[in-house]
């Protein structure tokens, strides 16, 4: 994608994210796709939800973190890209910046350029190895006496 | 020394990496080590915190969750493993399986910064290699990576070198059995096949080879024993081949009955097809001095050494497993020799003892170690 949008928003019909701990958390329900960010991607999304507005986000962003806005914004625009592809952002209509979003970071940290880590085999890794069946009547024995 | 020890599965789920752990882990806290368990909580039924001798466990939905793709609940889990971090303050975490639930102990870093061992128990994934994965994140994060076999290790460091320093390999342990091994039977003699039901093991294969072992030896008979899904497939394979009546289908058994069990059969057969990373039972084989017929795949030569302790032929190769079998049939002399000398080189080398204090010694090593 050459031209980002200027104004997102999270793809709500595909997409559950939650801030826990400073850590966001996201899934694309449709192919159970987990993502996460650390605490300043965490940051850009919850001003990405808030009110969408990319050039708006790099400066909260530089101002939270103190660090010169141009590299910050370079930052935030590389991440969109990112969100973007992966579809857990779409372009939105312009909402309003003002108030429309945390007055403070979700955690307080030194910067660091977020980075979105991925996890495509999670429906893989759900599918390998299960239990194996038809044994459910165990009790926890301390002398491991259980069938194989 | 105080571990976090994270598992996708424990007991009572079942497994040789599930029975293994729950006797290391009471081994290390008699010596003084606390060992909290974080597991998946994969049964209903079971309770959420108990103790296996001086263990604690608890258990967590980790599976569920992720899989009914609930953020809210894995943000409460997350939650919860967070203060359990911080509680605790682990010298070390020890990441036992590299599954789903990794996710959890990876998302909550924050909360605890101790050095993170990993083990692998299972052969390295291709996803080792990708950026975009849990499997690669926690590889590539991990402080120290030990592996259960030098093949698997070897395949670790093929594929991320720069795992090569800061990587080792400890063996599994056992006992050996309290049990005196038997003198194998000369007539009519058993061969064991044992483990899950499930394609990996190779357990067609055996069933086609003993087509040649029971029309070359009168009265074998090939005995196997575990449970899982492809136990139907492998019984229509017997019938057939028109082998119902010599190929035997016991079931699970208990692992304290395995000892009386290899001491009925005369060799015991492994012929898995995938790269079985070490071969517990080879090594449950060996320790009541019975010889391994076994695929030449994974860590196996390193438990079975061919020609000494038992014969390796090649993957997949039923013709080839059916003559070694028939070779160690016909040579019992030679089966007796392979024998001892598997049950003295299994003693050695894969000792308890030696396991636990190699272990102790990886988790100070992994506890001092850093990125």
């Amino acid at each position: 994608m050459d031209q980002l949008p200027g104004t997102l928003d999270v793809n709500r019909d595909d997409v559950a994210a939650k801030i826990i701990d400073g850590e966001a958390i996201i899934i694309r329900l449709s192919d159970g796709t987990y993502y996460s960010m650390d605490h300043v991607g965490a940051s850009v999304w919850s001003l990405l939800e808030a009110h969408g507005d990319r050039a708006a986000t790099g400066r909260t962003i530089a101002a939270w973190y103190r660090v010169p806005p141009e590299r910050v914004q370079e930052d935030v625009d590389a991440l969109v890209r990112e969100l973007f592809a992966e579809g857990l952002v779409v372009a939105a209509p312009a909402r309003a910046v003002s108030g429309g979003g945390p007055a403070a970071p979700p955690h307080v940290g030194p910067y660091a350029s977020p980075r979105l880590n991925i996890h495509r085999d999670m429906g893989n890794l759900l599918a390998l190895d299960p239990p194996t069946p038809g044994i459910d009547d165990l009790l926890l024995k301390t002398d491991t006496d259980e069938p194989r | 020394m105080r571990v976090l020890f994270w598992t996708d599965w424990f007991v009572p789920s079942i497994g040789g990496v599930e029975v293994f752990s729950a006797r290391l882990l009471p081994a290390l806290a008699r010596r003084g080590h606390e060992i909290v368990v974080v597991a998946g909580h994969h049964r209903s039924g079971l309770p959420d915190a108990t103790t296996l001798e001086g263990v604690k466990i608890l258990r967590f939905p980790f599976h569920q969750v992720l899989a009914a793709r609930h953020v809210d609940r894995m943000g409460a889990i997350l939650e919860q493993i967070a203060s359990l971090k911080r509680e605790l303050a682990p010298d070390l975490v020890h990441l036992n399986t590299l599954g789903p639930s990794v996710l959890y102990h990876l998302e909550t870093v924050r909360a605890c910064e101790a050095p993170v061992l990993l083990t692998m128990h299972s052969p390295v994934m291709p996803d080792a290699t990708r950026a975009d994965t849990l499997y690669g994140r926690a590889l590539r994060t991990a402080t120290w990576v030990n592996c259960n076999s030098q093949a698997v290790r070897a395949e670790l460091c093929r594929l991320l070198p720069e795992l090569s320093d800061r990587s080792s390999v400890t063996y599994y342990g056992m006992e050996p059995p309290a049990l005196t091994p038997a003198p194998r039977a000369r007539h009519e003699p058993r061969v064991l096949v044992f483990g899950r039901l499930v394609p990996e093991k190779g357990f067609d294969i055996a069933i086609h080879a003993f087509a040649v072992v029971a029309a070359s030896i009168p009265g074998a008979r090939l005995v196997v024993v575990g449970e899982g899904p492809e136990r139907q497939a492998l019984e229509r394979l017997a019938a057939t081949l028109g082998l119902s009546s010599i190929v035997e289908f016991v079931g699970p058994v208990p692992p304290s009955a395995v000892p009386r069990l290899l001491n009925t059969v005369s060799v015991v057969a492994v012929p898995s097809r995938w790269d079985e990373p070490f071969g517990l039972v080879a090594l449950e084989a060996a320790l009541m001095a019975r010889p391994v017929v076994a695929a030449r795949v994974g860590g196996l030569p390193e438990v079975v050494e061919d020609g000494r302790t038992g014969l390796l032929v090649e993957r997949e190769d039923a013709h080839a497993l059916a003559e070694a079998l028939v070779c160690l049939l016909r040579d019992p002399a030679a089966a007796d020799r392979m024998g001892v000398v598997a049950r003295a080189r299994a003693s050695a080398l894969f000792g308890w003892d030696r396991c636990v204090n190699e272990y102790e010694r990886l988790y100070e090593r992994s506890a001092l170690a850093r990125v």
